[in-house]
């Protein structure tokens, strides 16, 4: 008995615990904004969030605090080709460039 | 004495000054440039008749020069001069007629055909001009002028017994585009390919390779709407029917490896970017190419062939692009300057920009053809100088100079887009590949323990001084010593890599 007292006492804990995460999310608000293309973007404002951390130099960032640098998130991969559709079809040739 | 005979001549051209209604009515009904008498041309020197009756004039001029095959670039200037002297012209009977004749005369033979009838049409803006090939001209005016709602209400009406009706559905298409309005490019341009070459167009003798040069590019515009829209597979499909007879073979193997990529088939990927930088298209200007390449390499965490293919993009393309920039950098702004930049096409002026740049430029198509235009002018001017009318020659040599200057600055604001667009891609791919560079030393860095100090973070952010030179080998790559190369391989090669991700855990 008290054994199930303990696991539930410990589940009450963690599920608070969680709850006290998620809070911290909401601490920084989402928002959606559009650029001047139109595509949509979303932003969080950390604004009012409580981050509390130290700085590393890049040496020690990357060599003593880091496992592995996460460049592949970095690397930008090509969304569309409209660079080139507007090639393909030039405007601004016949009317007289300005 | 001089006095004198100056005053008998200007009474007797007095006397026998022809009225603005004859003066349009010889001049409208002559079949030749050279069957205008020279009292025509004094009538047209004369000062006396009013802005009016000189719009009237210089709109019969440019139907008389639009039958003249060497002289009808020549009908827009006139037109243009006809406006300015009296905007109201435009509303005439005589703007009709002269737009029906000019239209008649021109067809679509070659690109100046089409500036010059586009640029006639952008004239009549005021006017009540209808029928299929002005809503086509005044259509394409409104797309190049980056009206593209306006062009969205005019060329689709374009009806299909018109020999237009293919470019205009190409052009709606491609405002569409520009609009976001996705569902009616894919519908524009699908209408472009599923079309043979119609009646129509054999009638008005438009080339069959026209006809399929355009339906290759809608095809090739809609492999990229599937792209743009992540329907990757169609994607595929449609830059894979751009097969190597086709005008878009090189295009289409690179983007073709970016949709390849996206559904993740990484050996069908790298076998369409063996061929685009196989020989056959080393004057191509394509820094993506080897770098997509060492994208897909480290995606199957096959570290070293990614360093290798690095080293390939670097010694390829840093220096062209560097140069590049730099001449984008430094080059002169306005106007003027794109008459700077027009002169880049002609082969024999050397620029200080790399081999492959000035190759891609000067091998564009449309620059080709607009290069082509220009020739025909400067050559066109040899001849103007043998016009047997020397008052009529002021008027002829500054129209045909005006155009010669109108194209050589749209050609020229071409020739700076293209540049842009290169210099960009070149930045922004320098930039990926070191990103990329850092993650491949982070996972060598990984793999190799207690030697961590080898791996210096100016090294680790991607130093100049690792990009050097190195002529590493590379089982894929086009080698040297290999004699022969076969272009139906072009396009169906495949390589049998394999993932090594997690091979060393």
């Amino acid at each position: 008995m008290k054994a199930v007292v303990v696991i539930i006492l410990s589940l009450l804990t963690a599920a608070q615990g969680l709850g006290q995460n998620n809070a911290l999310e909401k601490q920084a608000p989402k928002k959606y904004i559009k650029d001047a293309q139109g595509n949509k973007h979303q932003v969080v404002d950390f604004e009012e969030s409580n981050i509390e951390g130290r700085i590393k130099l890049p040496s020690g960032f990357y060599i003593h605090s880091r496992r592995r640098a996460k460049t592949k998130r970095l690397i930008q991969l090509r969304s569309n080709f409209r660079d080139q559709v507007e090639l393909t079809a030039p405007r601004g040739l016949i009317t007289s460039p300005h | 004495m001089h006095f004198l005979v100056a005053l008998l001549s200007f009474l007797s051209l007095q006397a026998f000054a022809l009225t603005p209604n004859e003066v349009w009515t010889r001049i409208a009904k002559s079949q030749r440039v050279n069957d205008l008498p020279e009292e025509i041309y004094k009538a047209l020197s004369f000062s006396g008749p009013s802005n009016q009756d000189e719009a009237s004039y210089l709109t019969a001029l440019a139907i008389l020069h639009s039958n003249d095959k060497i002289l009808r670039y020549v009908a827009y200037p006139y037109l243009a001069k006809a406006s300015s002297k009296w905007p109201g012209i435009v509303e005439t009977k005589e703007s009709k007629v002269a737009w029906a004749k000019v239209n008649r005369a021109f067809g679509r033979k070659t690109l100046l055909d089409d500036l010059s009838l586009t640029l006639i049409a952008s004239l009549y803006e005021r006017s009540q001009l209808d029928g299929p090939d002005f809503q086509f001209y005044f259509g394409h005016y409104y797309f190049d002028s980056g009206k593209f709602a306006k062009a969205l209400e005019i060329l689709p009406k374009v009806p299909t017994n018109s020999h237009q009706y293919r470019r205009a559905q190409f052009f709606s298409a491609l405002a569409a585009l520009q609009e976001r309005r996705q569902i009616d490019a894919e519908e524009f341009l699908q209408s472009v390919v599923s079309l043979n070459r119609t009646r129509e167009e054999a009638r008005a003798r438009v080339s069959a390779s026209a006809v399929q040069r355009l339906r290759e590019l809608a095809v090739l515009n809609l492999a990229r709407l599937y792209y743009e829209q992540k329907r990757f597979d169609e994607s595929v499909t449609s830059y894979r029917t751009l097969t190597q007879d086709s005008y878009f073979f090189y295009e289409s193997l690179n983007e073709q490896a970016w949709a390849f990529f996206m559904l993740g088939y990484p050996n069908r990927d790298l076998g369409a970017l063996y061929s685009a930088t196989s020989p056959f298209f080393s004057h191509q200007y394509n820094p993506e190419a080897y770098y997509l390449t060492a994208l897909i390499e480290t995606a199957l965490c096959q570290g070293s062939e990614a360093e290798i293919d690095l080293r390939r993009f670097v010694r390829h393309y840093r220096g062209e692009g560097d140069v590049l920039r730099e001449f984008m950098k430094n080059a002169p702004q306005g106007k003027d300057a794109l008459v700077q930049f027009a002169q880049l096409l002609d082969p024999g002026q050397t620029a200080k920009l790399g081999p492959r740049t000035l190759e891609t430029l000067r091998s564009n198509d449309y620059l080709v053809e607009g290069a082509k235009a220009l020739n025909l002018l400067k050559e066109q001017k040899k001849r103007l100088k043998t016009n047997r009318f020397p008052s009529g020659q002021v008027y002829i040599t500054e129209a045909h100079d005006d155009m010669t200057r109108l194209l050589t600055l749209n050609l020229g604001n071409y020739v700076k887009k293209q540049l842009d667009t290169m210099a960009r891609t070149s930045q922004s791919t320098i930039s990926e590949a070191r990103l990329l560079y850092a993650d491949i030393l982070t996972e060598k860095r990984e793999k190799i323990s207690g030697q961590e100090t080898d791996f210096e973070d100016k090294v680790l952010m991607g130093d100049e001084k690792a990009f050097t030179d190195s002529k590493v080998p590379s089982a894929r790559a086009w080698t040297e010593d290999k004699s022969e190369f076969w272009l139906d391989e072009l396009g169906y090669h495949v390589t049998t890599y394999k993932s090594e991700c997690g091979a060393d855990q």
